[in-house]
């Protein structure tokens, strides 16, 4: 399961980093005639796109099949969860044991997989225990040392964009510009630093500003876009990009509908305040869920150059649609066509007995099929009351024992390894294998088995349906297994075509 | 004259003590440690210290100079008697009293006092 969410990851980062290279290549232009907010849509949709990575498909189940896949590789443990069994004491060791066993018989894609989750958990970790530790130093800060005329301001501005939640103003001398945090509770942090009025009133205007626009909250999709994708540069770039937009938004924002003589003033005081800052890196540890007025001296000239360009920009909604409708299509495109490649589950003609179905495969089953594996087709005619209880029966322990055993026969047969196969063997049964080890090279492993087979007391008699790479047609291994002494059988095995 | 208050009169004393006339780069540069004030904050005081008529300000190619108006030995005549005044009662006992009972007077403090008042009662006769 981990494989698949990781392939999903990856496929969703891969073609939608074609369509970011192409937007950034062509940023500079779209600059010129568009304005920044159409940025903060594309980011945004992307952002959710890639944190949304599932294909956007249903899985069908149909009446006349269903499909059910059984990954053999944890049903010991699954078990042992299913019986009730204590995880404590002596079974912990053969828990642990059985987490070692995964862990060496992991495959590279399995190991890259854990490896990509374990990265993407301790970030999210660390950033947020991060933000949890710098709360709890804001908390420490005074409060009610707020002048009067900050308040003034504050008041002032409030009523002009329209926000009622309150917003608390905090004196910290550990910084060195200001900056605005919280999710819920807005906190505006100040350094100790004497600002003119004037100042003042533009620090406020824009931290409100981004307050109204909900940037945090736009940051933090961000971040945990970027978190997932963390192995991703071109994603990377781009969101260190959109960061920066944001700030370059909200100035022209503030500066919109005045004169140039206010935008002068406003870049003016903008200058002043940046001058001051040079940020302690510990107390900002968490800037990815503040504003701040870093970023280095290329993104200030860009800030300076749009708050007093004077060119009006169109909003490009048209242009916006058309770069959705591209990320869209183009990720879901991507994953039609993995999907298509790694789909074996299309049902065949199996045998004569069983009437033929249908070749719709279920969306959520057929991409993961590996050799290591085993599927389990069941055709089914009968009405929907039974598929209750045919999906009760096969995941019930017997069940899942039996699949299990079914599953380490045919390995063993394949692998052509006596010794193994022998002990799923009835005595006196002859212990025959395939020639030679052949278990990678099968395309396809697919257990089929009866309707009736699932309730009858007797002996079960199913068949694995396999086909070796280069054949193109499937030959069947069937095994009739007989359940004693707790554990499942084998009385007598085949070959067929 | 007015008060000033506590933000400007920091600015003053630093003017007051280079006992000539500054630009704006000499305040900013004798602040303090403990003060950080952007250009626009310290030209407002600066602005507002004009305008209560404790500095002249002349400009000298593109920088403004500025230069003491009222002195501090002024300003300090003012501000000791209104609060002698206001907070002691006029009575300079009880002021040095303050100092002394919250042990802000150093012997030498007393000292130089006990000769200050000697050099002064004396010259009197």
């Amino acid at each position: 399961m981990l494989v698949g969410i990781f392939e999903n990851v990856i496929s969703v980062s891969v073609s939608l980093s074609i369509i970011t290279a192409i937007l950034l290549c062509f940023a500079p232009y779209i600059e010129t005639k568009y304005s920044f907010k159409w940025w903060r849509y594309i980011w945004l949709v992307l952002a959710l796109r890639l944190i949304f990575f599932f294909r956007v498909s249903v899985p069908i189940i149909n009446k006349e099949t269903t499909t059910i896949k059984v990954s053999s590789k944890p049903i010991a443990f699954i078990q042992k969860l299913e019986t009730g069994a204590p995880l404590m004491d002596s079974n912990m060791h053969s828990v642990w044991q059985d987490v070692l066993n995964y862990l060496k018989n992991i495959s590279v894609l399995e190991a890259i997989a854990l490896i990509w989750v374990i990265v993407v958990f301790l970030r999210l970790f660390f950033c947020f225990t991060g933000y949890y530790i710098f709360r709890k130093k804001i908390k420490l800060l005074k409060s009610n040392v707020v002048p009067e005329s900050i308040n003034r301001i504050l008041q002032k501005v409030k009523g002009e964009y329209h926000i009622n939640k309150d917003i608390k103003i905090v004196f910290c001398n550990k910084i060195k510009s200001p900056m605005l945090t919280g999710f819920f509770s807005p906190i505006i942090i100040f350094p100790m630093i004497e600002y003119a009025e004037r100042e003042m009133e533009f620090i406020l205007r824009h931290e409100l500003m981004h307050l109204k626009q909900h940037d945090i909250w736009y940051k933090f999709i961000l971040f945990i876009s970027e978190s997932i994708h963390w192995f991703n540069p071109i994603i990377r770039i781009a969101f260190r990009k959109a960061n920066n937009d944001l700030e370059i938004e909200c100035d022209s924002k503030v500066v919109k509908n005045q004169g140039e003589q206010y935008k002068k003033t406003y870049s003016d005081s903008l200058l002043e305040i940046m001058n001051h800052n040079f940020m302690t890196k510990k107390f900002s540890q968490s800037s990815s869920f503040t504003t701040n007025y870093s970023g280095g001296k290329k993104v200030m000239k860009k800030r300076f150059k749009n708050i007093l360009d004077l060119k009006s920009k169109k909003n490009g909604t048209a242009l916006l649609i058309v770069s959705l409708l591209l990320i869209f299509i183009s990720s879901g495109l991507v994953a039609c066509a993995s999907k298509e490649v790694k789909s074996e589950g299309a049902l065949q003609a199996p045998m004569e007995s069983i009437t033929p179905t249908n070749n719709l495969p279920s969306e959520d089953i057929s991409d993961k099929t590996g050799t290591g594996a085993s599927q389990v087709t069941l055709e089914n005619q009968s009405n929907n009351s039974q598929d209750h209880e045919t999906s009760y029966y096969l995941n019930s322990t017997e069940s899942v024992l039996f699949q299990e055993t079914t599953w380490k026969f045919a390995k063993a047969y394949f692998s052509s390894d006596k010794e193994e196969i022998k002990k799923y063997l009835s005595d006196g049964v002859e212990p025959e294998v395939w020639e030679e080890n052949v278990y990678d090279k099968l395309s396809r492993l697919i257990l089929k088995w009866k309707p009736e087979e699932l309730t009858t007391d007797k002996n079960k008699d199913v068949q694995y349906e396999f086909v070796l790479e280069g054949q193109d047609s499937c030959t069947y291994l069937g095994m009739v297994l007989e359940y004693q002494n707790d554990k499942w059988i084998v009385q007598e095995y085949y070959l067929e075509k | 004259m007015k008060r000033l208050p506590e933000s400007e009169l920091e600015i003053m004393i630093i003017i007051w003590e280079a006992k000539q006339p500054v630009n704006v780069a000499y305040i900013m540069g004798n602040l303090g440690e403990q003060r950080t004030l952007t250009a626009s904050a310290l030209h407002s005081y600066l602005n507002r210290l004009l305008e209560k008529g404790f500095l002249s300000c002349k400009k000298q190619g593109k920088t403004s100079v500025y230069e003491v108006i009222i002195s501090d030995e002024e300003y300090q005549k003012k501000e000791s008697k209104s609060v002698l005044e206001r907070l002691y009662q006029g009575s300079i006992k009880n002021f040095v009293a303050a100092l002394h009972n919250g042990d802000n007077l150093t012997k030498e403090d007393l000292l130089e006092l006990k000769n200050y008042i000697e050099e002064h009662t004396t010259e009197e006769d």
